[in-house]
């Protein structure tokens, strides 16, 4: 009479197929002796086969268009804050370029040919301080130019 | 092992997000995908459908190719209409017992229906609480096997073989 019962637990996943090995041997020799576990089973695999066989909802052709011009849309955004990257990237690289040849320069014109050869210390940190705040100060005007573009390109999608 | 999804649109083309073969992804999985948001969230389906794609775009170079396909675009699914119903209600979400949603028949497939009973099942199912209806359409509808319904969820074994068992019953009530 246990068993009954605990094997009457198991009709509605051994009809959803989703016992064990063991469990599902136990359900098969138990519905074998047990007409009415057999026909409860039965019942359960009906409702089985019919969730299994529902019809599937197509999806709405607009819908599916507008998914897809949207990931389209995602797919440009993204390259193109690629190419910004790249772009920044490369700007930060001229700049220091730009700044230590400015460096270079400027020491020849104060000091003649020997100008680089004698490195005047307060005069090298001077010009020092003077780069990195410029640097610092338009690294913060491209970072917001960069955020404020971004923003806009996430409300896009 | 490599889904067959990714083999038959090339891991790099999707990898590198081909435009195409996106296209083609979507157009593989556009109805199975829109019924599983259709029965776990309908009032959202349509949004939560556009917002899985895009978020397969931007996760798609972390796929990891050995990993079931089906299984990582529902889990993807899953989440996002998770994130949906608890801004909508949270305590839809608790492991249903006194659980009711609003009984939602989709209009769209009502229509289809064109038997009786099949209408009974469907809105039978649609009355069910969130979590009972996502793991009946996983199990049935999907075709899914226990384990990867629980990689869908991110639930144990346990608590999948326990909803579909109490998802099965509530629908037979309903039904009856």
């Amino acid at each position: 009479m246990r068993e009954h019962q605990s094997i009457r637990e198991l009709l509605a996943l051994g009809a959803a197929g989703a016992l064990d090995p063991d469990e599902e041997r136990r359900l098969r020799a138990h519905v074998a002796i047990c007409e009415d576990c057999a026909a409860e089973l039965r019942s359960w695999q009906v409702l089985a086969g019919e969730l299994s066989a529902l019809p599937v909802p197509q999806a709405p052709p607009p819908m599916v268009a507008r998914t897809r011009a949207r990931v389209e849309a995602a797919l440009r955004a993204e390259a193109g804050r690629r190419w910004d990257d790249a772009v920044l990237a490369c700007l930060a690289l001229l700049a220091w370029t730009v700044n230590l040849a400015t460096w270079a320069v400027w020491r020849l014109i104060a000091g003649g040919a020997t100008g680089l050869a004698v490195i005047g210390l307060t005069e090298s940190l001077m010009y020092l301080t003077v780069s990195t705040l410029v640097a610092w100060l338009t690294a913060g005007v491209a970072a917001v130019v960069a955020g404020q573009r971004r923003r806009a390109v996430g409300r896009s999608l | 092992m490599i889904t067959e999804a990714v083999m038959e649109f090339g891991e790099a083309r999707l990898r590198s997000r081909d435009p195409d073969a996106l296209g083609e992804l979507i157009a593989r999985y556009q109805h199975r995908l829109y019924r599983y948001l259709l029965r776990l969230a309908p009032e959202a389906a349509e949004d939560l459908f556009q917002q899985t794609w895009l978020r397969v775009v931007e996760s798609i170079r972390h796929y990891d190719p050995r990993r079931d396909f089906d299984s990582w675009l529902f889990a993807i699914a899953h989440n996002l209409a998770i994130d949906h119903l608890r801004r909508r209600a949270p305590a839809s979400l608790d492991e249903p017992g006194e659980d009711r949603l609003a009984a939602h028949a989709p209009d769209a497939l009502e229509r289809l229906l064109a038997e009786e009973r099949r209408a009974a099942v469907v809105s039978a199912m649609s009355e069910l609480p969130s979590l009972y209806r996502e793991t009946l359409s996983l199990r049935f509808e999907e075709d899914m096997k226990l384990e990867e319904i629980a990689e869908v969820v991110g639930a144990p074994l346990a608590t999948v073989k326990s909803r579909l068992r109490r998802g099965l019953e509530a629908l037979r009530r309903k039904i009856q």
